[in-house]
């Protein structure tokens, strides 16, 4: 959950940052309107996101400066500075309270006295401008209190603000009662735009031409001027016009037309769909009106080719009233003609229910709740604004698909069908769905369903299969997932026993058949529980996504306090992860990402003048492989020069005089991750705890995974880490060193041996073997693995694993059988060994240490 | 000339522009029955606009050009309410 | 695998609804406006939208009636969120072509249930 709250108050902050750089413009320009507008955005922005979090007075603080800045911008309240300084105190107070939040310091019982303060300090410019009253228990949001002023007003209605009644209402208003028929007849477009345009007095000072502003408008289809009619007095220099303007165009480009003009303009969308409901009643009186029998007939017949050519023909038959023509030109262009049902009254008592869920708030039963969203999508049907056209595809889709729990498949092509099908639904629903009747079913089923196949289904089945579709759906609890997981783990390592015991079948019972016998059900349980883990671990697969969608912001972020400009680009999200691993990736990673910001990209002028783009680029890539997953970092920077690695390395004595002479580039790349080195001098505070790369491919290896590198100067640098995607079934060798269990991966072991003491031979300070001509380096895990030394005994067991350093042979005390497990990545304290790459756990309870070949042979 | 003021009648040609307006505002002052030709008007500063729409005087001839259309239209009819 | 994607200008905001409804089963694709939702809904089937109705560019009812006219989104499912509590709005969704309308602050559990029940794939 910090995670959220991290993201909210960086977010926040930003709203705060471009709030107050909004106060501070308004403060020294006299053009308000937009600006305020943006900061409300801000504000609202804080309040909506906080409302997330128990920060009540927070949330009530913000609401309050919302309340305001919404009067503002209606002009129900006059902008002053006095005003202006209070909303900058209160940015900074809640700045504050941003900064508590992040320690962990907030006190609630702190802010509230305060938040109160505040918020009546805000309140008292509403109340005193506007006697209207808005204590904030009972208004839930003023917005609609500028709703009352549509009349005579034009409602300020940036989108999405204020309730669309005022548009429509304005529109009628200004212009005649046939307008909006007119406007219908003439577009069929939806993106139709109201626009308000009163320009200053003094416009014409400032060079402004309005006229030719409003006609050059954008998809200008109509207005209506007012100009005040001159006399001897009147100061023609002064401009007393105002325009109501109507068109076709992106709100986003008349914003653009009147780029120059802002302050004195309201522009807001208008939907040709309310348009045409709310004039709905005028054209259906008009045609009455009209008492034509043709046209009558034509529309009751419902066909439109023959409303639109009687409608012409009546429009240049007759003088008629502007309405009247208005409405033939309208059914002319082949508009429809609106029925009864489809009437909606715009001020009307709609009614629906909002989805009713029951007042406890324990979750329902799935069933249940798609019982209510068949009901709610029924009544969405039978609403009074409810357009088929609009709807229907919808409400089809998601009814076919509920209706498919209940086992009821009809056509959903037409309306009649989906309420029909969402009846019988409903019916069905009543009676209770476990014991539900199955003779009830095929009954409702069989009626009228086009798609249904003739199917021999017993009864039984019927009831069987409804019931099945109903319960489809699990609420699991994680811990017993992770408890069935250990459970196969278990069971993975017990069958491996059953091989052991057909051989002693065989040798102390002499009964080979038995022996047959068992070996053949043992592959069945085999492969019985490798199916079965497998299944459990699909469980666990979240996408990568989960943990790369921190990134970009961290990149942002770090990126903007180093100065440098970076985009991080990521692809393949989709990768899929076990649950639990997930975390032992996103560590390493995020040390990769701050070293290519920190050290890879360099400064924007440097990328300049080296010809490579301002921008630096880190790409994130995500690809499966196998059961695997290959994760790439690259960055465009500065690569990394080897020898520069190789002259740092030399210095803190982790190569020899001799190594820095003679060290190839690619090697010398690979030193990188030797222990105890760090390329900057300087502790970046970045990089925090001065991780060096050597760190980072430990906690890969922990998780089972390798990382490779690549690096070109000047040219930029990559990291590959090969992970492993689930908590795989490993295939290991046990051993025993010191009476205690340890094991390899089975893919490492060459082969087995056992030697006399004397083959071993010492050449310059180390223990070899030779076999077949080959020289093997020998390894004593005693001692690596940190236990006492024992007298040597005649015979040595000797493991030979492969390893990137080639062949190595590992003296152990006693050789044990392979199996499998399923091998868990150390945790907590353990962490920290780098010598072991996890654990399993063994049948008879005991815990098997899984030795990393690499890290003990790194330390010997 | 744009604005070409003789007797009874104003002759606007072409564009007119800001200065205009208040020549032409005066001119109409002195003595009513004056009234205005519009045929070879292309585009006018809204001063000019205002003036004439604000002034009402007799309009001898229309605009012909069609970019001025909305001005016929405001012109001829009370109701101030212009459709393109 | 379901295809949600949430539309909402406060990046807060969409993670915790994201954290909410994200499940193996889900890809989440987010916008923070409705041009941007546009955009992203062209490339892949969108089965659920979550919309907030206050954001810059293009508000929830206009992204929501743009939804409706395209021929791949239609059959989608819209769920509006608001922070308005006013009736008008919810109608105003329900007009605009939503399927549903919850306002702000989300009962999460609401959520997760409602959007399990119309995707069908509750874990």
């Amino acid at each position: 959950m910090s995670e959220l709250l991290d993201v909210f108050i960086n977010e926040s902050r930003e709203n705060l940052e471009s709030a107050s750089r909004g106060l501070l413009t308004i403060q020294s320009s006299s053009s308000h309107n937009g600006i305020i507008d943006g900061i409300f955005r801000d504000i609202h922005t804080i309040k909506g996101s906080s409302d997330l979090f128990d920060i009540k007075p927070l949330t009530a603080l913000a609401h309050a400066a919302e309340d305001l800045l919404d009067c503002l911008r209606a002009s129900e309240v006059v902008y002053t500075e006095e005003i202006g300084d209070l909303l900058l105190e209160v940015l900074d107070q809640i700045s504050s309270w941003f900064d508590e939040l992040e320690l962990g310091t907030e006190n609630m019982n702190e802010w509230k006295p305060v938040s109160v303060k505040l918020s009546d300090s805000l309140r008292a410019f509403i109340n005193a401008d506007n006697p209207k009253v808005t204590s904030y228990e009972e208004q839930p949001h003023p917005v609609s209190s500028s709703s009352e002023n549509v009349i005579g007003n034009i409602a300020s209605e940036s989108p999405g603000a204020g309730p669309f009644t005022s548009t429509i209402g304005t529109f009628t208003s200004k212009f005649s009662s046939s307008s909006a028929i007119i406007l219908l007849a003439k577009t069929q477009s939806e993106n139709l735009y109201l626009i308000d345009y009163q320009p200053d007095h003094d416009c014409f000072f400032r060079g402004e031409d309005p006229f030719n502003v409003l006609i050059t408008m954008p998809g200008l289809l109509g207005f209506k001027a007012a100009f005040p009619l001159l006399t001897s007095e009147s100061d023609i220099y002064e401009s007393a016009l105002s325009f109501v303007a109507i068109g076709e165009a992106d709100i986003s480009e008349i914003d653009s037309h009147m780029a120059y003009y802002e302050g004195q303009y309201h522009v807001s969308h208008i939907s040709r769909r309310e348009l045409a409901l709310s004039c709905a009643a005028e054209i259906r009186d008009a045609v009455e009106k009209l008492a034509n029998e043709s046209l009558l007939i034509a529309i009751e017949d419902g066909e439109l080719e023959q409303i639109q050519s009687v409608a012409e023909l009546l429009q240049t038959s007759g003088n008629h009233d502007p309405m009247t023509n208005a409405v033939l030109c309208y059914l002319a262009k082949g508009n429809e003609y609106p029925a009864n049902s489809t009437q909606a009254h715009m001020q009307g008592s709609v009614k629906l229910e909002s989805l009713q869920l029951t007042d406890n708030k324990h979750v329902k039963s799935v069933s249940l709740y798609e019982v209510e969203l068949l009901q709610q999508q029924r009544k969405l049907l039978d609403a009074e604004y409810y357009n088929r056209e609009l709807m229907l595809p919808s409400v089809a889709n998601l009814t076919q698909q509920l209706l498919c729990r209940f086992a009821i498949e009809c056509d959903l092509t037409c309306e009649e069908s989906i309420r029909n099908a969402i009846d019988r639904a409903l019916s069905v629903a009543s009676t209770p769905l476990e014991n539900s009747q199955p003779e009830n079913d095929s009954n409702s089923i069989d009626v009228d369903s086009h798609n249904r196949h003739a199917s021999s289904n017993s009864p039984a089945e019927e009831g069987a299969k409804s019931e099945r579709h109903v319960v489809k759906m699990l609420k699991v609890d994680q811990e017993k997932i992770d408890y069935l997981m250990d459970i196969v783990g278990e069971l993975a390592v017990a069958k491996n026993s059953l091989p052991y015991l057909a051989k002693q079948a065989e040798k102390e019972g002499g009964s080979k058949a038995l022996s047959k016998q068992i070996k053949s059900h043992f592959s069945i349980v085999n492969r019985l529980t490798e199916s079965l883990q497998s299944a459990v671990l699909q469980i666990r697969m979240v996408p990568v996504s989960h943990v790369f969608e921190r990134y970009p912001r961290l990149v942002r972020d770090l990126a903007r306090k180093l100065n440098k400009k970076i985009e991080l680009v990521m692809s393949g999200e989709d990768t899929e992860f076990d649950k639990n691993l997930i975390e032992s990736l996103s560590e390493p990673l995020i040390h990769l990402l701050r070293n290519s910001i920190d050290h890879g990209i360099e400064l924007p002028d440097l990328r300049i003048q080296q010809g490579k783009a301002e921008k630096g680029r880190i790409d994130l890539i995500a690809t499966p492989l196998d059961d695997s997953v290959v994760i790439e970092i690259r960055d465009d920077g500065k690569g990394i020069d080897p020898e520069k690695l190789k002259m740092l390395a030399f210095q803190k004595g982790i190569i020899t005089e001799h190594q820095l002479e003679t060290m190839n580039d690619e090697d010398a790349l690979q030193l990188i991750f030797a222990p105890g080195f760090s390329t900057n001098e300087e502790v970046s505070d970045l990089s925090g705890r001065g991780v060096g790369m050597d760190a980072v491919r430990t906690m890969v290896n922990q998780a089972g995974g390798k990382i490779e590198m690549s690096s070109e100067l000047g040219i930029g640098t990559t990291f590959k880490l090969l992970l492993p995607q689930t908590m795989s079934v490993n295939h290991v060798m046990m051993f025993e060193v010191a009476d205690q269990m340890f094991a390899v991966s089975m893919d490492a072991v060459v082969e087995t041996v056992k030697v006399h003491r004397s083959e071993i031979q010492r050449i310059r300070n180390q223990n070899v073997l030779v076999i077949r001509d080959k020289l093997i380096p020998l390894c004593e895990l005693r001692s690596a693995l940190g236990f006492e030394n024992q007298e040597k005994g005649e015979e040595c067991s000797i493991l030979i694993v492969t390893s990137p350093t080639g062949e190595h042979g590992l003296v152990i005390d006693k050789f044990h059988e392979g199996i499998d497990v399923i091998q868990k990545p150390l945790e907590g304290v353990l962490s920290g060994y780098s010598h072991f790459s996890g654990t399993a756990l063994l049948g008879d309870g005991r815990v098997l240490l899984i030795v990393n070949i690499q890290e003990i042979l790194a330390c010997h | 000339m744009p604005l070409v003021l003789k007797k009874k009648v104003a002759v606007l040609r072409g564009h007119c522009e800001i200065e205009d307006a208040e020549s032409l505002f005066n001119w109409l002052q002195e003595s009513s029955g004056r009234s205005l030709n519009l045929k070879e008007l292309t585009s006018a500063h809204t001063a000019i606009y205002q003036v004439i729409l604000g002034f009402q005087p007799t309009i001898s001839i229309m605009p012909e050009d069609t970019s001025l259309f909305w001005l016929k239209e405001l012109l001829t009819h009370d109701s101030k309410e212009v459709w393109l | 695998m379901k295809n949600i994607m949430i539309v909402d200008d406060a990046t807060t905001v969409r993670m915790f609804h994201k954290g909410v409804i994200s499940s193996i089963n889900r890809h989440i694709e987010e916008a923070e406006n409705g041009v941007e939702a546009l955009e992203k809904a062209l490339k892949a089937p969108i089965d659920l939208f979550l919309v907030d109705i206050n954001m810059p560019k293009m508000d929830g009812y206009r992204l929501c009636q743009e939804i409706r006219q395209r021929d791949e989104l239609r059959t989608s499912t819209v769920i509006m969120i608001s922070t308005e509590s006013a009736k008008l709005d919810e109608e105003r969704a329900y007009r605009s072509g939503a399927n549903f309308y919850m306002s702000k602050p989300v009962d999460s559990e609401q959520l997760k249930v409602l959007v399990g029940a119309i995707l069908g794939d509750a874990v």
